[in-house]
């Protein structure tokens, strides 16, 4: 008993010491940037070169998260519900400072932090450029929404596991957002190993599969960063430097080195394995069904995406794109692996029967996107790459967002069981077919102009059948995706049966799924066990965010030339800016 | 298929390197890595200039691994505490060699630990050296008495409070001389080779020490208690 007494005092001390200082210290950091921020004012007309180093937004953007890191695993110590609640107060002082960080960078331009003060490349430098700025913001958004979703849903599913549950998913947004704001390439690869072993182990919470396709992500996720690092291991050798800037200014001098293709090699794979780009897509679609689907929809939205923005800053700003590309014929690799992906994704993503399994395959498509945007080489092209990374988080978080609810609330995530599913449950699948329009890309959702700057770009670099081939994926997604509205809306539960009944016949193939309500009756795990007759839609909490992010896409594509003109135009590397648009 | 696919996998990875043969490693230090050394001990005043890069220069990645190494341990924690696949006979008691052995070796062990991680800024090895030494003196504890429990609660603490004065150190640089883990005006450089020296340097590694120790510590005894419930269960 007194054991327990003094940990908790321990833990209010310690919690009470946390707060203040880093009360003072995001204060203090404030007192600082607004300091500079007057002190640039006066200056700001005399010199173009005003120092931006000053400011202090970088380290702001870190701030909630680290505090977070820290609060989170020590007040869940003290309450278990403190672990939730302190994760949303996080990731909303996170998004607060995420749009403050993307206005300054739109204002002032390019923000470089020195961290410990150090001059890069003696230092660590940390960059916020407008790419880095809106990669950031989307993951703000995508966090808050769904730490919002998993309080019920982590409660339900797996609530001995809350407090590891919350800690991790900070400690994974920390890593990811470190990979993008970094720019060092060997602190990138420091934080891809935070965001990648937390991305394990919250991908081991889930079914009874879900250690072992942790495992395998495991193993194959450590082969790539491991790829990666090499590949930074060859050029520090040929650079004597790790500064990205720097790196980037000696290598013209390095071209003809066979060194150096080989460095860019391993680490276009190792990032290609971590971004799930075509043939190394494996691990993808049994980690992201076996693993719960609050972990899911946190991890599928962002994860591969920061890889693909790393894929980006690599070709396009450490290396020079047109020798990555074209001289080396690496635009032709990439983009015909990414549509290989896209195709193949969505031909296995029709044969599904598993709902959550068929979105994974969906992921690889989408992934296929990005690739394809990165690898032609076309500012358009890229335009839609950037575009997608943001459009395809907010449809996927949203998606498997409706899918755990859907699990929760009926026990199935069995396609023919999901029959006139949208009548009982009419908001949920509002979210869920606003979002699954966006992924077919029917016009007025972002889907759809991603996709259009994407076959720009395609026809730009006339590459007629990659065009073809853009157009033709489109409408195997508008399979699988009009095929499940079809079975939502136009069908009744009892045109199959009554549900479980027919299950037993689902069994066959690789997709039945584990522990699930199916073959044996059990139920999968939090399920309400009103099953799918008496399913309705859930609360708030669970129903508000994936609602949401499924308005959101149809307000994304009606914004699309906002974010196109005043964020990604900035955003393009210099080589391929576009004439006339943004700056 | 699989053996295929794994052939053709090695045989680019040996085309690369084979292509690397004939490149040497430069033989001149590159730029970043003379400023190391020419300025290193100017500006950090500690004689270890691995160090300075480690806790200093580069400190900001060393937090990354540091928060690696809690990731790891407390995930071999979430999935071993659940499900104990580990199968190890018990032996019979240990004998009185080891006892007294390990009974002996415990303090001078737990000592040249410390030892190792309060002269970071001026011997070869640091915390995580340091610490991994610490955590081997429990290794010895838990091999003389198998039934031995450990402090969890302290460790636990002991293990966030080290993490969180890490973070508090780079607070207190950024407050101070305006950016995070910044090594100057917090406390006085001092002169090189001096125990108190090289500012923040010692005081970052003590708690890196600590952090790496109960971290280690508290690894152990979930895989010796996994492998006795494998046990119990078989």
């Amino acid at each position: 008993m007194s054991v327990k007494w003094t940990s908790r005092l321990w833990a209010g001390a310690g919690t009470a010491l946390a707060t203040l200082v880093s009360a003072v210290g995001v204060a203090a950091a404030a007192g600082h940037e607004m300091a500079q921020a007057h002190g640039d004012l006066s200056a700001i007309h005399g010199a173009a070169t005003q120092s931006p180093d000053a400011f202090q937004i970088p380290a702001m953007v870190l701030a909630p998260l680290l505090i977070g890191v820290v609060l989170v695993p020590a007040l869940g110590r003290l309450r278990r519900s403190l672990a939730y609640q302190v994760t949303v107060v996080v990731f909303v002082a996170y998004l607060a400072v995420a749009l403050k960080a993307l206005t300054t960078v739109l204002a002032h331009g390019t923000l470089h932090y020195k961290m410990a003060g150090w001059m890069p490349p003696v230092g660590i430098e940390w960059t916020l450029d407008a790419l880095s700025a809106f990669v950031v913001l989307v993951l703000a958004v995508v966090a808050v929404m769904v730490a919002i979703y998993s309080g019920v849903a982590v409660r339900r599913q797996n609530p001995e596991r809350e407090v590891p549950f919350f800690s991790m998913m900070v400690v994974m947004m920390l890593g990811l957002t470190g990979m993008v704001m970094t720019g060092d390439l060997f602190n990138l690869y420091v934080f891809f190993e935070v965001s990648s072993l937390s991305a394990y182990a919250l991908m081991a919470v889930g079914d009874r599969k879900a250690p072992v396709s942790s495992f395998r992500y495991l193993l194959q996720g450590t082969i790539g960063a491991s790829s990666y690092l090499m590949g930074v291991g060859y050029l520090y050798v040929l650079t004597g430097s790790l500064n990205m800037a720097d790196v980037a200014s000696l290598l013209p001098h390095l071209l003809g080195n066979p060194a150096l293709t080989v460095a860019l090699v391993l680490m276009v794979a190792g990032l290609g394995l971590k971004m799930a780009l075509f043939p190394m897509h494996l691990w993808l679609p049994d980690a992201y069904t076996y693993a719960s689907s609050t972990s899911t929809a946190i991890i599928a939205p962002v994860m591969t995406k920061v890889s693909a923005y790393v894929l980006i800053r690599m070709i396009y700003f450490v290396f020079d794109s047109n020798w990555v590309l074209s001289d080396l014929h690496l635009g032709f690799v990439v983009t015909w692996l990414a549509m290989a992906g896209v195709i193949w994704g969505s031909v296995m993503a029709i044969a599904q029967r598993d709902v959550k399994r068929m979105l994974a395959y969906s992921s690889i498509a989408q992934v296929g996107y990005i690739g394809v945007g990165i690898g032609t080489g076309n500012p358009w092209a890229l335009v839609g790459a950037i575009l997608h990374i943001m459009n395809h988080a907010t449809m996927k978080s949203s998606l498997f967002m409706v899918t755990g609810i859907v699990e929760m609330q009926t026990g199935t995530r069995r396609l023919q069981n999901w029959n006139g599913l949208g009548r009982k449950m009419p908001w949920t699948f509002l979210a869920f077919t606003l979002a699954a329009l966006a992924m077919v890309g029917v016009p007025p959702t972002n889907g759809f102009f991603s996709k259009w700057y994407l076959a720009l770009g395609l026809a730009g670099a006339k590459q007629w059948v990659l065009l073809v081939l853009l157009v033709l994926s489109s409408l195997l997604t508008a399979g699988y995706f009009f095929r499940l509205l079809e079975r939502i809306y136009a069908r009744t539960g009892e045109d199959v049966g009554s549900g479980s009944a027919r299950v037993g016949e689902a069994g066959d193939g690789g997709v039945r799924e584990d522990g699930g309500a199916n073959a044996d009756g059990v139920k999968l795990a939090g399920a309400s066990g009103s099953g799918i007759a008496g399913a309705r839609d859930p609360g708030l909490a669970l129903l508000l965010p994936p609602l949401l992010l499924g308005v959101g896409t149809l307000v994304l594509g009606l914004v699309n030339a906002w974010f196109v003109t005043e964020v990604i135009a900035k955003a393009l590397p210099a080589a391929l800016r576009i004439p006339g648009l943004g700056g | 298929m699989k053996q295929i696919v794994s052939f053709l996998a090695l045989a680019t990875l040996a085309v690369l390197l084979w292509n690397l043969a004939p490149i040497a490693m430069p033989s001149d230090l590159g730029p970043v890595a003379s400023h190391y050394v020419s300025h290193g001990l100017q500006e950090n005043r500690g004689s270890n200039l691995v160090t300075s890069v480690v806790v200093n220069y580069r400190g900001f990645d060393t937090l990354g691994e540091v928060t690696v190494l809690f990731l790891s341990v407390s995930g071999v924690g979430f999935v071993l505490r659940r499900r104990s696949g580990l199968k190890v006979h018990r032996q019979r008691p240990a004998s009185e060699i080891i006892t007294t052995g390990a009974r002996m070796l415990f303090a001078p062990t737990v000592l040249f630990g410390a030892y190792i991680f309060v002269h970071g800024h001026l011997t070869p090895g640091g915390g995580f050296q340091g610490g991994a030494v610490v955590a081997s003196a429990v290794l010895l504890l838990i091999l003389a008495d198998r039934d031995l429990v450990l402090p969890h609660a302290a460790l636990g603490w002991l293990e966030s409070l080290s993490g969180f004065g890490f973070v508090l150190a780079g607070v207190v640089g950024l407050v101070v001389s305006g950016s995070f883990l910044a090594n100057h005006g917090i406390i006085p450089l001092g002169t090189w080779n001096r125990l108190l020296s090289a500012g923040i340097i010692p005081v970052i590694y003590v708690l890196i020490g600590l952090k790496v120790g109960s971290e280690l510590a508290a690894l152990l005894d979930v895989m010796v208690h996994a492998a006795d419930e494998g046990e119990a269960h078989s």
